[in-house]
């Protein structure tokens, strides 16, 4: 399933960390929103609880959308901007 | 550093608006041109760079700068140009998560590959070399790879010289080497009628190229000018990507049918490259060359090596290559429309099954004209 997860928090060197972990679970669609691909339940209470470590949850948050197919076939993209993140190669 | 963000622009064209809100191509159907692959290909061309894996990160670090960062699970490849590093950590690391290295010269010759331990497939294997002991079966699986290529040479022409009659006799030359093929009853006509194809599209192609290239039709070892240069580089890299969907379905890369087995050579991964040499590396090196993304001049001519391209050139036409790679087509096998890189590996697997059911039948790529 795709979790929509997004976030505000309030220090750099702590947003860095979530986002260099959410890098690895799926698309960063917008600088501080990510499309999830989560194979399970398990894994998805693994990610929660590893974002759990790296927060502070009195300044931060983090929020979770499970998105079924049907909310992922609706989804409308307006706009042609792309993040560097989303690059679909790399030439270094 | 590339991506395909920027090279969108919003349409202002009615066909880009609905209710009074801009579309843009990243809806309906600009938004299928291009697969969006979770893993990537990571080409490291700065040269005395070093490449390291640390806390499930993969590096590229030169003079104690990051120059770039990437989560390894978002890497699928790595190719390395001329005089890259990587650590025994991070060539150890990439091994175990399967991502291919793979390190070549900065022309693109003298590739060599990180193989990792796989599981063969020891029945497929046998079904490989029987099938290469038998001069029927042989030419049963090799015409179909000729039949793709042609096709997409002709299919080449059309594209990239439309309404231009010069290249009528080139097209004609391709429909009889075509009907050649189909007939062919030995592997000797077969690759007969393979050659004088590609002796016709080459010889149109460079006929209809603007002389400042000094193309003058296919010459590989050393490549005489950007075009071939381009040409060999991107098939190499062609070449290693088959190599991989060979190891990733279990077949042996160096048994091939069409490609005789030559010590050393991979001749099945190049069977597997011949119907996409046209529309994948060919249609790159098209693309830059009438895009302005590479100059005419952007290259150094050595006396032993031939042709060799500047920074920019590379950058540029790695770009281009990947591009094309990531462009959906139509799939052989099944319906859909998946990148050029998925049905290679596709149609390793469909090569495979048969080879292990003589009633299967493989079709190659057809790019539409």
């Amino acid at each position: 399933m795709i979790v929509l997860v997004t976030y505000d928090i309030a220090d750099d060197d702590r947003r860095a960390d979530v986002a260099l972990l959410l890098s690895g679970c799926g698309a960063r669609v917008q600088l501080s929103v990510f499309e999830c691909d989560v194979s399970s339940r398990p894994q998805l209470h693994v990610m929660r609880k590893q974002i759990r470590e790296l927060i502070d949850p009195a300044a931060d948050q983090v929020r979770f959308y499970e998105l079924d197919s049907e909310a992922l076939r609706r989804r409308y993209v307006l706009g042609a901007r792309v993040l560097e993140e989303r690059r679909d190669f790399t030439i270094v | 550093m590339s991506g395909f963000g920027g090279r969108w622009r919003a349409s202002q064209t009615a066909a880009s608006e609905f209710l009074g809100q801009d579309i843009g191509p990243t809806t309906g159907a600009a938004a299928d041109h291009l697969v969006h692959p979770m893993a990537t290909s990571v080409f490291v061309v700065t040269q005395d760079s070093l490449v390291r894996v640390r806390e499930g990160r993969l590096r590229v670090e030169k003079n104690e700068e990051t120059l770039h960062a990437v989560a390894l699970n978002k890497v699928r490849q790595v190719v390395g140009f001329g005089r890259v590093g990587f650590t025994s950590y991070a060539l150890r690391a990439l091994g175990r998560e399967r991502i291919d290295v793979v390190l070549m010269d900065e022309d693109g010759s003298d590739a060599v590959r990180l193989v990792p331990v796989e599981a063969p497939h020891p029945g497929l294997r046998r079904a490989q070399y029987r099938a290469a002991e038998d001069d029927g079966e042989t030419l049963r699986l090799a015409r179909p790879f000729v039949l793709g290529k042609v096709g997409n040479q002709a299919t080449a022409l059309h594209r990239w010289f439309p309404a231009d009659d010069r290249v009528q006799p080139a097209v004609a030359a391709l429909g009889r080497c075509r009907e050649t093929a189909l007939g062919a009853t030995s592997l000797d006509v077969l690759r007969g009628a393979e050659g004088a194809a590609a002796r016709a599209y080459f010889q149109a192609w460079s006929a209809l190229t603007a002389p400042e290239w000094q193309f003058h039709g296919r010459q590989r070892r050393p490549p005489p000018d950007p075009v071939n240069a381009m040409l060999s580089l991107g098939y190499t890299l062609l070449t290693n990507e088959a190599i991989s969907a060979c190891h990733a379905v279990g077949l042996d890369p160096f048994q091939g049918y069409l490609h005789r087995f030559h010590h050393g050579a991979p001749s099945l991964a190049l069977d597997l490259i011949e119907e996409l040499r046209p529309a994948v590396v060919d249609a790159a090196v098209h693309t830059v060359m009438t895009n302005g993304a590479v100059s005419a001049w952007e290259h150094e001519l050595h006396s032993h090596d031939g042709c060799r391209l500047v920074d920019k050139a590379r950058r540029a036409f790695l770009a281009a290559y990947e591009n094309r790679m990531l462009t959906k087509t139509a799939r052989p096998d099944e319906d859909g429309r998946a990148s050029y890189r998925t049905v290679l590996h596709a149609q390793a697997r469909s090569l495979a099954a048969c080879l292990l059911d003589r009633s299967a039948s493989y079709r190659p790529v057809a790019w539409r004209v």
